[in-house]
């Protein structure tokens, strides 16, 4: 029962990592991408085939997909429906001119790492801990 | 004191290996599973329109990409669209306000008139795109053969940067013919998937090659606009006449049930559908290759928006040949 009890709140004591870790592996924006349909080319740059891979158009809606080989070249290629501005006009702020590339699997990892870092910290002085630590 | 000892290592322990979990899975890769056999439905050959065929469709055994023997389709085309007219390409002057051909930028279509040529500089906020004489506004187009076909290589003479690039069927014989060995039943892969290289993406139901997209910045680096028309197509030498986009121009053949209008065929020989169904919406769950399987199609494709320029992904199936 005691080991029962103490596996539970070690879960309970991970949710908040947890969940900043999902924060910080999700797809951000990352970086401006170059004009033009080239983004479909630049955000594969460095990246592997079946990479997962991100990129805005000159509206600056948003296409995601995976990178393959076309002609001998890795491109970003669509495999779900476009996610257009007007539905998420808050991703646009910084820049209405110029198209963006979104890195999915570039620096994601670090970002999550850090918030696991973050958030054990985090968790070692969660208010809530100390009852928690009481049960039996 | 040991209780705490357990409870640090089981909390950085499990954290970790969920990290890792989600971290290492989480959307940085994408895989495809294998279609499930039975779900390879045979080309149908009455869907091609006749007219587009340098000769009747016949069968005959073939070796495909993955080494299968099977049987496969002779599909001989004529190499020009006969249900839709080629071109126009290039605007003549800046001053010219009608619409000639098309031009895909930016994940978008763009209407090829004389003002978006004078705009050339502005747009690629590069001032040595000038594609037009000041004094007279004519437009720089590749009006001869010669001209053509020194513009249309991949290394541009000087002499042809700074135009706008067309081509005429004239120049092309009216038309190149090729022959594509499809299969009759698509061979799917047992693993993985078959990268697109420069034999192509498939033919569509009029007998036109279906091309992948080029990288533009090999394009662009002699700052060239080699203009489509409004069906998507353009003409080079060594193909002649070819799609980089879907444009409704393929010839098709409509569903009954709603769904997207099948367009042509890939290579491997599953079947290319329009991207959006008859009511507009594109469909969900597609694969890296942008394709999935329903009851009636088995696995099939749906292409990319004209302003991806582009058909499809990859390749599924086994491929034939084109030559």
């Amino acid at each position: 029962m005691t080991r029962v009890l103490r596996a539970a709140r070690v879960a309970l004591d991970i949710v908040p990592a947890l969940v900043l870790l999902a924060l910080g592996s999700s797809p951000a924006l990352a970086h401006e991408g170059a004009l033009g349909n080239e983004v479909m080319w630049k955000v594969c740059e460095n990246r592997k085939r079946n990479d997962v891979c991100a990129f805005r158009n000159a509206d600056h809606d948003t296409s995601r997909g995976s990178c393959q080989s076309v002609a001998e070249h890795l491109v970003c290629v669509r495999n779900q429906p476009i996610e257009r501005a007007a539905a998420d006009s808050h991703t646009h702020a910084h820049d209405e001119t110029v198209p963006s590339s979104t890195d999915e699997s570039g620096y994601g990892w670090v970002l999550g790492v850090f918030s696991l870092v973050v958030g054990g910290v985090a968790v070692s002085n969660w208010p809530g801990r100390s009852r928690i630590t009481n049960l039996p | 004191m040991g209780n705490a000892r357990f409870d640090s290592l089981a909390r950085v322990g499990l954290a970790s290996m969920l990290a890792f979990a989600i971290v290492g899975c989480g959307d940085t890769s994408s895989t495809t599973e294998p279609i499930a056999t039975g779900n390879e439905v045979s080309v149908n050959p009455a869907s091609f329109l006749a007219t587009g065929l340098a000769s009747p469709i016949t069968t005959e055994n073939c070796t495909l990409s993955g080494g299968a023997v099977t049987s496969c389709y002779r599909i001989t085309t004529v190499g020009a669209p006969t249900n839709h007219a080629v071109g126009a390409f290039c605007p003549t002057n800046i001053s010219d306000g009608s619409v000639a051909g098309m031009w895909i930028e930016g994940g978008k279509t763009h209407d090829l008139t004389g003002a978006f040529i004078a705009n050339l500089a502005t747009f690629y906020n590069d001032s040595r795109w000038k594609l037009f004489d000041n004094a007279t506004g004519r437009i720089y187009v590749t009006d001869t053969q010669a001209a053509f076909q020194a513009a249309a290589q991949p290394n541009v003479p000087a002499a042809y940067y700074n135009h706008c690039v067309e081509g005429k069927m004239s120049y092309v014989g009216g038309g190149i013919s090729r022959t594509y060995l499809i299969p009759v039943t698509p061979v799917a892969l047992t693993s993985g998937t078959g990268s697109i290289g420069m034999s192509g993406v498939g033919v569509a139901l009029n007998g036109i090659t279906m091309d992948p997209p080029a990288p533009v910045d090999r394009i662009k680096a002699a700052f060239t606009i080699a203009a489509f028309d409004d069906c998507g197509g353009h003409i080079n030498p060594v193909e002649g006449y070819h799609y980089h986009a879907a444009m409704g121009c393929a010839g098709t053949a409509a569903s009954t049930d709603g769904h997207a209008a099948l367009i042509g065929y890939a290579l491997d020989g599953f079947g290319i559908y329009a991207m959006l169904d008859a009511a507009g919406a594109e469909s969900t769950g597609l694969d890296n290759c942008r394709g999935h399987t329903d009851g009636t199609r088995g696995y099939h494709y749906h292409v990319a928006g004209a302003g991806e320029n582009m058909f499809i992904g990859c390749f599924r199936g086994q491929q034939g040949t084109v030559r």
